[in-house]
This record gives structure tokens, C-alpha cells and sequence, in this order.
């Protein structure tokens, strides 16, 4: 099998933190302007722009970019009246005017850190609770030569997003710090005779003066500042049978044999997602975009959309289908459902896809067990981390803004460190903490409750201690919002009455729930969720036939190191036994294969390094290992 | 008949008892100490084939119908009046493979044989002789209940040459005047 690289899969993470990167810029852009006389200090929640409707007019010729389109944008405020807005279009697009509530606003293009865009002053504040309608007239020729910008005028194959002939719109006031959604109507004439595919909800179909005009609508809330996308030209268009909904692939008319797998994969990767939520995905058609290697652009998820670059095909077909399944669950875990602190946290995006991604290929393996897949999936990204110090040096998945903006622009491992790869693992953390069930169905509940408004992380966390009954402060104060990996020992005994208690030993006072199974003599196995109070607890265990092992869920060996009260049992079993030394033999010699370039820890889908015979955890099991475990036991040749 | 030919029928009769793992006499005491075999099982299994010598008793430790073994773990359990001596590794073994056994309280022998590494581990086979083990016979009782051999299942296992666990059952023996 081929190992896909570490620049394939930092080529995604790069798409995603350059978004981020921008909203950073924005950020500067706002600090940087005197700040108007009315206005207060924002709060640190969302204040300001907030717009409610987009009707976009839109006529786009893609054989040599000529554009004319009339933005109308229903806008509120949040907080504290605003009086000025930014907006920026494609290279090549100039902004003509800008009418709010009938009245021109004065307009000037700007340039910040090589940023372009359009400062719209008002001719009025808009006040606090009143809408305005801002019109803003656009026309030019774009210029798509660069790379990887929004847009791509590929024959057949033309490609628009958001700040292109979409506007990006933002707050010149306030930096955009939380979920701002947005409902929106597109209508889109292009030449007669090209096909058009819009991330949005087909609403009608005609041809007008010589031109194919199409009607789009997105009737939901979605966030403005994500990627809204065209694709127009003579498009390859493949049903996918099987869906609630109408649901095609759509790529370039190219021959490339990505199109059987995507289409192969599509039906099951919606409906797993669909699983999770609880609830099918609520778009009246969708569309899944294969993008052609030809395109810098990597893939991402829009309303209804699902787009994937052919490069990935490269990284090995495990990882392709898995990827797939990333960039589709973001249809649940951004589009549906929002992130409002997206300034500070990435793990109700980028986490709980990454997380859905892992569950999905578990479940092409369901002769594997679940918390020994799980286990070593997110072991292989705790062992990628080792020789970056650890994945507790990255800061929390649940950091402070600053926190979050520093490590975004201090480049791609970092951030897919912190957005994806923790995030991930500290949310199956939290799962095997609670139970899957129970993380079930509190996502079910996290989906109804929170589609198309997202909620905060003590939202999040209060969802899942309903669904699950247990106070998780103490495991998000530890693991959230704090990072550290602390040592459990955990074990059990014979009372001084004759009957058994578990122990769990950690080095500090705080409350830690957790999970265990114990067996007993008999080999009976039973869950057992307790909470770890103090520096020594002591639980009492129910058996007739005696105690064979406390072992704790092996998914929480990631953020936590376990280790059982005795020396060379590695299957807390209580004993250094036969089955001890045979479960490490044959891994002596092993390393944890991972390099600079290749076998990236989340892609790292076949490693079976066997951890629990790693006892220095130095991501080998050497002879040293050996020596520990085998002096463990001591007997005699 | 003379003594010496009644002699060497006796002799003869123990040494097919031993070979037939069955029983036998115990030479000293007040009535003779039988062993028995449990078993046999269907699939893979390990039993034991005690036999008295004198005043030791020996036991095979037998693998039955199992595929090439990368390691075997056995916990044996036995009467308190076995005292363990020693213990012979079965035949088989690659070289660096390692072979350790340890006394577990008054009532148990852990045994382990296993391959490290890469290294190949020892051929299967429908018989397959993996350990013999020595006890000293002291103190057993002459009466009531003699106690048995048992091989701890939850402690013990065998793993393929791949190294996955093989799914055994185990049979242990029992003792009888």
C-alpha cells in the first residue's frame, strides 16, 4: 500500500488555516482603524455586522471573466450600531456603488497586507435591532491567474467562490468573531448552452436573452464568510442513486477514474454521516465536487456541497475514501451545525469531523474492535506527536483567542495538531469517558438542538452531561480548556473483608470520571464508570467469583498515560503474567513508523505498534521494553 | 511364577500406565496415588498427562491439534502437596526464543515458551509435547480429597505464528486412591 505523505495531508489543513489566516488579517485590518466615537468596545461575544439576507444578481461569461452583478444585502447590527462595512470581490471587479437604505455610502478600496477590499462608509449608522438593505453594484473582468484564488476559469470547468464574484463581507468595525448566518438568493446568468452548479438549492431554470439563467436558494442560516460555490461549463454530471435527496457527483469531463470510487463511496458516506446527526441532511439536492488535479483548490464544504481535490487519490484509496468522508461530514459539523467560537476552538469543525472520518473506516472493519481500533487511531497521532514533544504541548483544542491566532499563523503542523488531530482525539476521549452510546445520542440531541446556530462549548458540554448523567467539568477543565497528560494508575485488590475494590492513583486532587471494564474470574466482562477523586480511590467492586482485571478503556491511553499499580502488566490484569510477555514478544524489535515526510499520525491507518509494550514510551519497543517486562515477571529459564 | 518375573510384570505394568498417561501406583505411602487425565476436548486444546515416578509427579503439558505456536502461557494450578522442582522445555523452539517458568504462591506454576520478534515460533501438530513439569510429591493425603491438576484458562494461552491468540480449550487431570 502506498503511504500517503505528510504534504498531502497538510495540503487540506493549509486550505482550511488560510481561511482562518484571513479573518486574522481582517482582524488587524479592524484594530488598526480609529475607532468611531460611538462606538464602545466590543464585547468579546459578537457585536456589529450582522447580515441576514444575501439576493445576488449575477451574470459571470467564464470564457473571459466579464462580470456585472447587483449585491443586495440585508444587513442588522448586533450590539452597537455600525456605520461601515468591507467587502471584497475578485481581482479585476470593480465596486461601481454602494446604496444603503437608498442612500450612497462612500466607497474606497483599500489594501492591508497584500488584502484587498472595499470600505463602504455609510451615509447613516445602522442603528441596534433595524435592518438596512445595502446595494452594492459590481462589474469588470475578473482575473483569475492566481493559483490558488477564488476563482478558476477552467474551459468547461469554471470554477467561483467567495471573494470572487460572491462577496466576502465583513465587519470594519469589530472583528469577526463569531458565527454570523446569512440566507441567501442567487440568480446566475451565464452564456447559453453552459451548465451551473451552485452550492445552494436549485429554485429555477430558464433561458433569457440569450443567456442559461439559474435560481439558487439557500433558506438557511449559513455562515457568509464560507466558501459560496459556482461551477460552470460543460459539466459531468453522475447521479448517485440510493439518497433521500437528488444527488450528483459533478466534475471536469476529463476520464479520470476518481469519479467510480466517489460515486462508490458517496451513498455510504452521506448515510454514515446522516447516522451520527440523527437525521438526514437537510438540503433539497446535493452536489458532490470532484476537483481536478489541475485545480490548487483542495476541496471544502459548502451548503449542500461537498468538494474534494483528485489529489488525494494520490495519498492511497484508504485515505481518499477516508478524506472523502472528512469533507462530507463538515456538511453536519459546519454547515448544519455552526461553530460560533471558531475564533478559539476548532473542534466542533474540524474535530468532529476528523472524529466522523475515523468512526467511518472503523466501520469497513467491524471484526476489529471498537476501542482497539479507536485506540490505535488516535495513538498513531499521540506517537506522530512524540518527537514534537508531545501531543500535550499543543495548546488546549479549546484555547483563548490569542492563544488560537497565534498558533494558527505559526504554520500547518501546529494547526493540524490542534484543529484536527487533538481536537479529534480529545473528543473520543470525552466519548469513551461517557460511553458511545451516550455520545450518540448527545450528538443526535446537538443536531437538534443547535442546527443552523451552533452552540458554545459549555452548550457542547451540556448536552453530552444530559445524554450521559455525568458532571464533565472536571474532564473539560482538564483536557479542554487546559492540556496535560496525566498518569493514572489503575488497578484493583482483595479487601481486608474479601471482597474486591478497584484503585485508580493520579497525582493530583481534581475529580477525573473514567472508564473501565471489569473481568472477572469467569471472564464475565462489565463496564464500570467512576470518578477518580482525589489522589487515591478505592471503588468497590460486585463479583461472586473474584477479580481477573481492571482494565481502562484503552482510548483514554492517549490523553492520560495508564499504568497499573504492577510492574509489567501490561493487560491490568494485576499479575506480570505469561500473557503479559506474550502480548509484547513478538512486538519487540517494532517501531512506530512515522517520518518527517511520510505516515502523517491521522493517516497512519494500519499501525498496529503495540503501546502498552512500550514502557518508556519512546515510540519503540526495544529491548529495554523487554528487559521490563520479562524482569517483571522473573522466574527463572 | 517367581518374584523377579512378578517383579517385571509390575514394572511392566507401570510403565504402560505411565505411557497411557492414565494412572499408577504412588511406590510409598498408604494406598497407591492414581492420576487421570481430563479430556479429551474437540479443537484446539491443551491437557495434561500426569504420571507418578516414584516420588515425583510428571507432567506433560500437551497442545492438541494447533497450528504453529509463536508462544504458549500456561498457569497451572496444583495440590498443595506438589512441591514444583523443574521443568523441561518442549522440543521445537527456535533458539533465541524465551522459555520461563515461576512458582505463583503455593498452588500455582506460570510456564512460558515464547518466540521473540520476527523469530519463528515452534511447529504445530496434532501432539504437540510443550512443557514437562516435575513436582515432589509430599504429604498427600491418604484419604478424602486429593485435590487436581488445572490449567488456569483465564491465565493462560496460546498464540498462532502470526501471533494472534488461538482460540483453546483446556483439560487438567484429577488424583485418586
Amino acid at each position: 500500500m502506498r503511504m500517503p505523505t505528510r504534504e498531502e495531508w497538510y495540503r487540506l489543513v493549509e486550505h482550511e488555516r488560510k481561511e482562518a489566516l484571513r479573518e486574522q488579517t481582517i482582524a488587524r485590518i479592524v484594530a488598526s482603524r480609529p475607532r468611531l466615537p460611538e462606538g464602545p468596545k466590543p464585547p468579546p461575544e459578537r457585536a456589529g455586522l450582522d447580515v441576514v439576507h444575501r439576493t445576488m444578481d449575477i451574470e459571470v461569461d467564464p470564457r473571459n471573466g466579464a462580470v456585472t452583478a447587483t449585491l443586495d444585502l440585508r444587513i442588522s447590527s448586533v450590539g452597537r450600531a455600525i456605520s461601515s462595512l468591507g467587502l471584497s470581490m475578485g481581482k479585476g471587479l470593480v465596486v461601481s456603488s454602494v446604496d444603503v437604505a437608498g442612500a450612497p455610502a462612500t466607497v474606497a478600496q483599500r489594501t492591508s497586507e497584500g488584502f484587498v477590499y472595499y470600505e463602504a462608509i455609510f451615509p447613516a449608522p445602522v442603528v441596534v435591532g433595524r435592518e438596512s438593505l445595502v446595494r452594492v453594484k459590481v462589474a469588470g473582468t475578473l482575473d483569475c491567474a492566481a493559483a490558488d484564488g477564488p476563482c478558476t476559469l477552467q474551459p468547461d470547468f469554471a470554477r467561483f467562490t467567495t471573494g470572487s464574484i460572491f462577496p466576502y463581507v465583513f465587519d470594519l468595525e469589530n472583528a469577526a468573531r463569531a458565527f454570523d448566518g446569512a440566507t441567501t438568493d442567487l440568480t446566475l446568468r451565464v452564456p447559453e448552452g453552459m451548465d451551473t452548479v451552485v452550492s445552494a438549492e436549485v429554485a429555477g431554470k430558464r433561458t433569457e436573452n440569450g443567456k442559461s439563467v439559474t435560481e439558487w436558494k439557500v433558506p438557511k442560516d449559513v455562515n457568509h464568510s464560507y466558501g459560496f460555490y459556482a461551477f460552470v461549463g460543460n459539466l459531468k454530471r453522475q447521479a448517485i442513486d440510493g439518497r433521500p435527496v437528488p444527488t450528483e457527483l459533478v466534475a471536469p469531463k476529463d476520464g479520470s477514474t476518481a469519479d467510480a470510487k466517489i460515486a462508490a463511496w458517496s451513498k455510504g458516506a452521506l448515510s454514515f454521516v446522516e447516522g451520527m446527526m440523527g437525521t438526514n441532511l437537510p438540503f433539497a439536492n446535493q452536489a458532490l465536487v470532484r476537483l481536478p488535479i489541475s485545480m490548487d483548490d483542495v476541496g471544502t464544504v459548502s451548503y449542500g456541497m461537498t468538494l474534494l481535490n483528485e489529489t488525494y487519490a494520490r495519498a492511497g484509496e484508504d485515505v481518499y475514501h477516508e478524506t472523502w468522508v472528512h469533507e462530507n461530514a463538515h456538511l453536519a459539523w459546519a454547515i448544519v451545525v455552526p461553530e460560533p467560537e471558531g475564533y478559539r476552538t476548532r473542534m466542533l469543525t474540524e474535530g468532529l469531523a476528523t472524529l466522523t472520518e475515523v468512526d467511518f473506516t472503523k466501520s469497513l472493519f467491524p471484526e476489529e474492535e471498537l476501542d482497539k481500533y479507536l485506540a490505535r487511531r488516535y495513538q498513531s497521532i499521540r506517537l506522530d506527536w512524540l518527537g514534537k514533544g508531545g501531543l500535550e504541548k499543543l495548546p488546549p483544542v479549546v484555547a483563548t483567542e490569542s492563544v488560537a491566532q497565534k498558533l494558527t499563523s505559526s504554520g500547518t503542523a501546529g494547526y493540524a495538531g490542534w484543529a484536527y488531530e487533538k481536537s479529534a482525539a480529545t473528543l473520543d476521549h470525552l466519548r469513551a469517558t461517557i460511553g458511545d452510546e451516550a455520545f450518540a445520542s448527545a450528538m443526535k440531541e446537538y443536531v437538534r438542538l443547535y442546527a443552523w446556530k451552533g452552540a458554545s462549548v459549555d452548550e457542547f458540554r451540556a448536552v453530552m452531561e444530559k445524554a450521559s448523567g455525568i458532571d464533565l467539568k472536571p474532564v473539560f477543565d482538564r483536557w479542554f480548556t487546559k492540556t496535560s497528560r496525566p498518569t493514572l494508575t489503575v488497578g484493583y485488590r482483595k479487601t481486608a473483608a474479601g471482597g474486591y475494590e478497584a484503585t485508580i492513583d493520579k497525582d493530583d486532587e481534581d475529580d477525573l470520571p473514567l472508564a473501565f471494564t471489569v473481568v472477572d474470574m469467569n471472564g464475565e466482562r462489565k463496564p464500570l464508570k467512576a470518578v477518580a477523586k482525589g489522589t487515591s480511590t478505592a471503588i468497590p467492586l460486585e463479583t461472586t467469583v473474584g477479580i481477573y482485571a481492571v482494565v481502562p478503556n484503552p482510548r483514554l491511553g492517549i490523553l492520560a498515560k495508564l499504568a497499573s499499580p504492577v510492574a509489567g502488566d501490561v493487560d491490568f490484569d494485576g499479575e506480570a503474567d505469561g500473557k503479559d510477555l506474550l502480548a509484547c514478544a513478538r512486538a519487540v524489535g517494532t517501531k512506530f513508523t512515522t517520518t518527517a515526510a511520510a505516515n502523517p499520525g491521522l493517516w497512519n491507518i494500519e499501525s498496529r505498534f503495540a503501546v502498552e509494550c512500550d514502557v518508556d514510551e519512546d515510540g519503540d519497543v526495544d529491548e529495554s521494553d523487554w528487559t521490563a517486562i520479562t524482569t517483571a515477571f522473573g522466574g527463572k529459564p | 511364577m517367581s518374584a523377579r518375573i512378578i517383579a517385571t510384570s509390575t514394572l511392566a505394568l507401570s510403565l504402560l500406565l505411565a505411557v497411557a498417561g492414565c494412572s499408577t501406583d504412588e511406590p510409598t505411602g498408604p494406598g497407591p496415588l492414581k492420576a487421570t487425565a481430563d479430556g479429551p476436548k474437540t479443537g484446539a486444546w491443551v491437557g495434561l498427562e500426569p504420571r507418578i515416578e516414584n516420588d515425583k509427579l510428571v507432567v506433560d503439558v500437551v497442545a492438541h491439534d494447533v497450528p504453529e505456536l509463536s508462544g504458549v502461557a500456561v498457569r497451572l494450578e496444583h495440590p498443595e502437596w506438589a512441591k514444583f522442582e523443574a521443568r523441561d522445555v518442549g522440543a521445537g523452539w527456535d533458539g533465541e526464543a524465551l522459555h520461563l517458568v515461576k512458582v505463583v504462591g503455593t498452588r500455582e506454576v506460570s510456564v512460558v515458551d515464547t518466540a521473540k520478534g520476527d523469530k519463528a515460533g515452534r511447529p504445530g501438530g496434532a501432539k504437540v509435547l510443550v512443557s514437562t513439569l516435575r513436582f515432589k510429591i509430599e504429604g498427600a493425603p491418604t484419604t478424602g480429597d486429593l485435590g487436581a491438576l488445572r490449567i488456569v484458562p483465564i491465565r493462560s494461552e496460546l498464540r498462532d505464528g502470526t501471533g494472534k491468540v488461538i482460540a483453546a480449550s483446556f483439560a487438567g487431570a484429577r488424583f485418586s486412591r
